[in-house]
């Protein structure tokens, strides 16, 4: 692509530049700046606040939560009646892990499609 | 001015710009007073309001200082805060609407305003400017003013390269008829 531009304006563009006086300009910028960060602190601090009240007043549902989920995910998926089986297939033998393999399988029968 | 600021003056610019990425103030106020009539100056000519341009060149400086520690070249300082402004115009324009009616040519040559100590020459450059519509004026302040290529216009504006290649040439073309007076007495009358 070229170009073309009118010498004429060119020197009319380089004309009309002026210097102009730093000092209101600069001082105002820098007042912001601080307003800026200022305000910036305010925000952080108002949400810890806030994240620190919600988990003063959820700590008790949150951990009952976190316990039934616990719960829930540790539930063995087959109950076998011999003891040693029970204890060799803990590992694996629960819903997390069948979670964790269909999450799996999603992974990799997404990454044949795409 | 204090010992310390009377030594950022004195500072190459490449240090007071590490120093400023540092989260150095200071240096950062040296770096304002030193930038901020090129950045005034370029959003006098994009807005044609000295109020509004001062207001969106403290807005380009305030997004500098928020992003500064982004910039990987303490050299290249200049030419990214140049970009910052024209974004920060842009989405100025976008914010407001202002492109709803892009097309438009004003007729009325009394179009700038907030026009204290701004040079006769300076104001009528600035009337003639403002009679363009957004997107023309843009691009030719980036090309005539900044000296940007016309490639280097459209990556910033986002626009496709045909459409500012048009658009400078239709915006020389009117600039052309507004400040004709220019042309025809040597530069002494101001704009009819």
């Amino acid at each position: 692509m070229t170009d073309e531009r009118d010498p004429a304006l060119q020197a009319l563009f380089a004309e009309a530049e002026q210097e102009l006086a730093p000092e209101g300009f600069s001082t105002r910028v820098m007042t912001r700046l601080e307003s800026a960060r200022r305000r910036t602190v305010a925000g952080w601090i108002i949400a810890g606040l806030v994240l620190l009240s919600c988990l003063w007043f959820l700590a008790a549902p949150l951990q009952y939560a976190a316990y039934q989920l616990t719960g829930l995910l540790a539930t063995p998926l087959i109950n076998p009646d011999e003891p040693l089986l029970l204890f060799l297939l803990l590992p694996v033998n629960n819903v997390s892990t069948l979670l964790v393999l269909g999450l799996i399988s999603l992974v990799v029968a997404f990454r044949k499609l795409v | 001015m204090s010992a310390a600021k009377d030594g950022y003056a004195r500072s190459p610019e490449a240090l007071v710009v590490g120093l400023a990425r540092a989260g150095d103030r200071d240096a950062f106020a040296e770096l304002v007073r030193r930038r901020q009539s090129g950045v005034r100056n370029l959003m006098r000519r994009l807005c044609s309001d000295v109020t509004l341009a001062d207001d969106l060149a403290q807005q380009a400086f305030l997004q500098a200082w928020l992003k500064i520690r982004q910039l990987k070249k303490v050299n290249s300082f200049a030419g990214w805060l140049k970009r910052l402004a024209v974004t920060t115009w842009l989405q100025y324009l976008r914010k407001n609407d202002a492109l709803r009616n892009a097309d438009e040519y004003i007729e009325d040559a009394q179009a700038v305003r907030g026009v204290a100590s701004t040079s006769g020459m300076a104001l009528d450059l600035d009337r003639a400017l403002a009679r363009l519509p957004a997107h023309v004026r843009t691009c030719i302040v980036l090309s005539y003013h900044e000296g940007m290529t016309n490639n280097e216009v459209a990556v910033l504006t986002e626009l496709p390269p045909g459409t500012v290649k048009s658009h400078i040439r239709r915006g020389t073309q009117k600039l052309q008829q507004y400040l004709s007076a220019y042309n025809e007495t040597g530069r002494t009358e101001e704009t009819p």
